[in-house]
């Protein structure tokens, strides 16, 4: 409960229309019941002066569809919503970049782009992703080309501070000054909240095919789907399997016409792929964010494609549901748990990720968990050495804990 | 000073450590000849634990220290300011894995950029960023600037290829940054260390991806009336959505320089400008791909439009490319290399006020760029020797770079900005701005040891930026 004469204060930074009070929410363990929805730059830089000068604490939303990822928060006094922080600056089609608010929902850019000849190079799930949100969590699709910072070519980030600051710039080559572009991306929210961003823009291929594999066994449908993501016009490649089905592998190919027929009858004579609708791909994607229980657990995991048959035969005896997106390296595996679940068996889990993703050569972040699962663990496993710099990183920008304070790796 | 340099070859052996006046010489300055500075000594460390060592050593006699490369940078990032010990990698020079399957390598940061792709290519993979000192640089000194290259329009800059970093602390720890799946839980603390110039630590190993040679390539030389009209070619192809390996253009002046010299490439002589076109990919997909920019060329006003062949073909065309710096010898004794970057479409008035800002000077000025993505290289033929000269062409840069921003673009594109642009970040940034960049160098590097006075602005060396006010208008002359 944010007490009387701050919450006047926070009334006045976030100006009008900008606080609504609300039954609490719940975020791991702790409530709150005030959201600060600032209009424009000006109003979140007050908001987090005012936030930073009364020792409060916020979590930072965009469309809350990676809400639940991260340590449980150690202050929770409001949440922060990018919501009014919306509206497309600028899209360039001539050189294939825009500037869009953060509170932008991706799928508002999109329509925007309509007909333009050029898309989002973004392509996380959730209906209402926000391109602010997508950034500071780094989340990806299947059709992603890689991190999302890879796409971002400026930034402005609002500092517990109050100063909004500027990184990197709107052209599509740019060394000036240090690329904080990748720190703040996928940071959480930790460090700043992103008001606005410049992004590249991704040439609509000239046509697109989806298509699936199915497979009995594990080496086949990893050979097929690494084999698809190799592909010159494979866009993106997605393994499905769990213990109660088979092998899935769904693929789209996009680009130049002569490359994706050439490639789409490759995968047919070669792998047995057949064509189905378009939208599969988009509906594999959704599963991304899904758990098989609502106390179940999913894990982000790193692995190389000469791993990745081990690490999903290994995943899969454990009792995971498995999406691999071989391109990207990446695996979700998601773990059933019962509602009361027994320590022994969460233990034995996290032990086996941990192990799995060590030998898959890359390491692993628990993006859903249930508040008791979380307390005494770092859902994004070990840092090692790095953690001196991360949590310097954080003390630096965020020295009161304003921004999703105990959320982040090193519980940050 | 004695006891330093004692100490430093008790680690690095006699031959890994030069101090003496005459064999620091060509460490003073790297391949921006415009600043310079004499380091206490040099260093070649021949492991990690060798540049742990060396960095204890000039921590506890308070001497700062300088990663760095073959030296190729453009912008003085390895120049030894404050007298620092410079940590040269070349001896750290070996690949220590190819792994073909899953398409990484991981090598020491000596390695020079091409001999990685020379070794890959047996496995039908390529190391990507190719930037024109590429049979020289090295790995290290590419991820300190994230070097580009004229291919980094359709495969980016070494920060798009860089998964993993070894880290040596400038308090002489270790850190290990990202992994071989590039997964990294925490910040993405090696994108924000690629291009950092050398200023976070010391870079002792990297893992980088390894691209896919591709099955068939292409190579176009346009010739136009003049540049303006080149220009309209690249964007036209830009918007057609076709994204071509490169697009680089030569301007009139370049052209008569590289016909003269040992790079004659066989350019045509009227032409007002050239544009090499690369496209890459699928067999089965370039044939169109050639045609359609054929096209797009021609309807821009293109005066002839050439295919290489075969590969001597495109060889010859991309040496008319590559060469260019080197054929700038003929003009004059000195060449100042710029680099800024503007939106694409800015490029044709860009280009026209640069010309005016040389011919108002009355230098030799030529450009010859990455026009696929803005990055533009204006080139300053001068002889140092004229106090006058130099003082226009300091104040030319300065102009030129006022003029990139202007248009929206930024001071610098690949070259990064070391000593030489120091003074200019505020241009482009707040004083906010750079506090942030600052708070995220303290966290590697409380006390600013690494390549001290890089990159930011500052009082102290306010004098010190221009070259004339040190003196080095006169240097090796007198």
């Amino acid at each position: 409960m944010v007490a009387s004469d701050r919450f006047e204060t926070l009334r006045e930074a976030v100006g009008d229309g900008g606080l609504q009070e609300h039954d609490p929410i719940d975020l791991d363990g702790l409530a709150a019941a005030l959201t600060l929805s600032p209009a424009d730059g000006d109003a979140l830089s007050r908001t987090l002066v005012a936030l930073r000068n009364h020792g409060l604490a916020v979590a930072v939303r965009g469309s809350g569809s990676r809400a639940g990822v991260g340590n449980p928060p150690t202050g929770l006094d409001a949440f922060l919503s990018t919501g009014r922080l919306v509206g497309i600056e600028e899209l360039d089609t001539s050189e294939g970049v825009g500037h869009v608010r953060s509170g932008t929902r991706l799928r508002d850019v999109r329509k925007a782009l309509a007909g333009s000849g050029w898309e989002l190079p973004l392509d996380p799930p959730g209906r209402d992703s926000t391109v602010g949100g997508c950034l500071a969590a780094a989340s990806v699709g299947p059709r992603a080309l890689g991190p999302p910072g890879d796409q971002v070519l400026g930034l402005t980030v609002a500092l517990t501070s109050g100063e909004r600051v500027r990184c990197g710039g709107r052209v599509v080559k740019n060394v000036t000054g240090y690329d904080l572009n990748k720190l703040y991306t996928g940071s959480f929210g930790t460090l700043g909240v992103i008001e606005s961003a410049w992004l590249r823009l991704r040439a609509v291929p000239e046509r697109s095919v989806c298509c699936e594999i199915r497979v009995s066994e594990a080496a086949g449908a990893c050979g097929s789907a690494i084999a698809a993501a190799r592909c010159a016009s494979g866009r993106a490649a997605a393994l499905v399997t769990s213990r109660a089905a088979g092998w899935r592998v769904v693929v789209e190919l996009a680009g130049d016409a002569p490359t994706v027929e050439r490639d789409l009858r490759l995968l047919g004579e070669e792998h047995g792929a057949s064509e189905v609708a378009a939208e599969v791909i988009e509906q594999i994607r959704d599963l991304q964010l899904e758990v098989p229980t609502p106390s179940g657990l999913r894990f982000r995991i790193g692995a190389l494609p000469s791993r990745l048959e081990s690490t999903l035969v290994e995943l899969r005896a454990g009792g995971a549901s498995l999406l691999a997106y071989p391109g990207l390296q990446l695996v979700y595996a998601s773990f059933a748990l019962d509602r009361l679940p027994d320590e022994a068996h969460v233990e034995a889990i996290f032990d086996s990720v941990a192990s799995v993703s060590r030998r898959a050569g890359g390491g692993f972040v628990c993006e859903a968990a249930p508040a008791s699962v979380k307390t005494g663990r770092d859902m994004f496993g070990d840092l090692g050495a790095s953690g001196a710099i991360v949590r310097a990183l954080k003390q630096r920008f965020d020295p009161t804990g304003v921004l999703n304070p105990g959320r982040f790796a090193g519980r940050n | 000073m004695s006891s330093l340099v004692g100490e430093l070859e008790s680690i690095v052996g006699p031959v890994g450590c030069l101090h003496r006046s005459e064999e620091l010489l060509v460490y003073e300055c790297d391949g921006l000849t415009l600043h310079s500075a004499k380091p206490t000594a040099v260093v070649f460390p021949r492991s990690r634990d060798e540049v742990c060592s060396v960095v204890s050593v000039c921590r506890a006699h308070g001497v700062p220290f300088v990663p760095r490369g073959a030296g190729t940078g453009l912008s003085g990032g390895a120049v030894a300011n404050d007298a620092a010990v410079i940590v040269e990698c070349s001896r750290m020079n070996r690949i220590l894995e190819i792994n073909a399957e899953d398409r990484y390598a991981v090598v020491e940061p000596g390695v020079i950029n091409a001999d990685l792709s020379r070794q890959t290519a047996k496995h039908g993979l390529f190391y990507a960023p190719d930037p024109s000192s590429q049979l020289a640089c090295t790995i290290g000194g590419n991820v300190a600037e994230n070097s580009g290259g004229p291919h980094t329009l359709k495969y980016g800059t070494t920060t798009n290829h860089v998964l993993a970093i070894e880290l040596v602390l400038p308090d002489a720890s270790v850190v290990q940054l990202g992994s071989s799946t590039g997964f990294e839980p925490g910040y993405d603390l090696v994108g924000a260390v690629v291009g950092s110039e050398g200023t976070l630590g010391i870079v002792t190993q990297v893992t980088v991806r390894l691209a896919p040679i591709p099955e068939r390539i292409e190579t176009l030389l346009v010739s136009f009336p003049d540049v303006v009209t080149a220009c309209r070619a690249v964007g036209g192809i830009i918007e057609a959505g076709l994204i071509p390996a490169a697009l680089e253009i030569i301007d009139r002046r370049t052209i008569a320089a590289v016909e003269a010299s040992v790079y004659a490439a066989g350019l045509p002589a009227d032409a007002g400008a050239v544009l090499i076109v690369e496209l890459d990919g699928a067999a089965v997909a370039l044939p169109r791909q050639l045609e359609r920019v054929k096209q797009i060329c021609v309807r821009a006003g293109a005066a002839q439009v050439e295919v290489a062949a075969d590969e001597s073909e495109r060889q010859r065309f991309w040496r008319a490319r590559k060469g260019a710096f080197g054929a700038m010898g003929r003009l004059a004794p000195d060449l100042y290399v710029h680099d800024a970057v503007v939106p694409r479409s800015r490029l044709p008035e860009v280009l026209d006020e640069i010309c005016a800002i040389g011919d108002r000077h009355g230098l030799i000025l030529s450009n010859v760029f990455h026009a696929g993505d803005g990055n533009l290289h204006p080139n300053i033929s001068f002889d140092r020797r004229d106090p006058e000269v130099l003082e226009h062409v300091m104040a030319a840069g300065s102009e030129i770079l006022e003029c990139c921003v202007r248009a929206g673009g930024v001071i610098t594109g690949e070259h990064g900005v070391g000593n030489e642009k120091r003074e200019f970040l505020h241009l482009v940034f707040s004083e906010a701005d750079m506090e942030a960049m600052k708070r995220f160098r303290s966290c590697f590097d409380p006390d600013s040891v690494c390549n001290p006075g890089k990159i930011f602005p500052t009082t102290r060396f306010c004098a010190e930026s221009n070259p004339k006010a040190r003196g080095y208008d006169r240097v090796g002359f007198e």
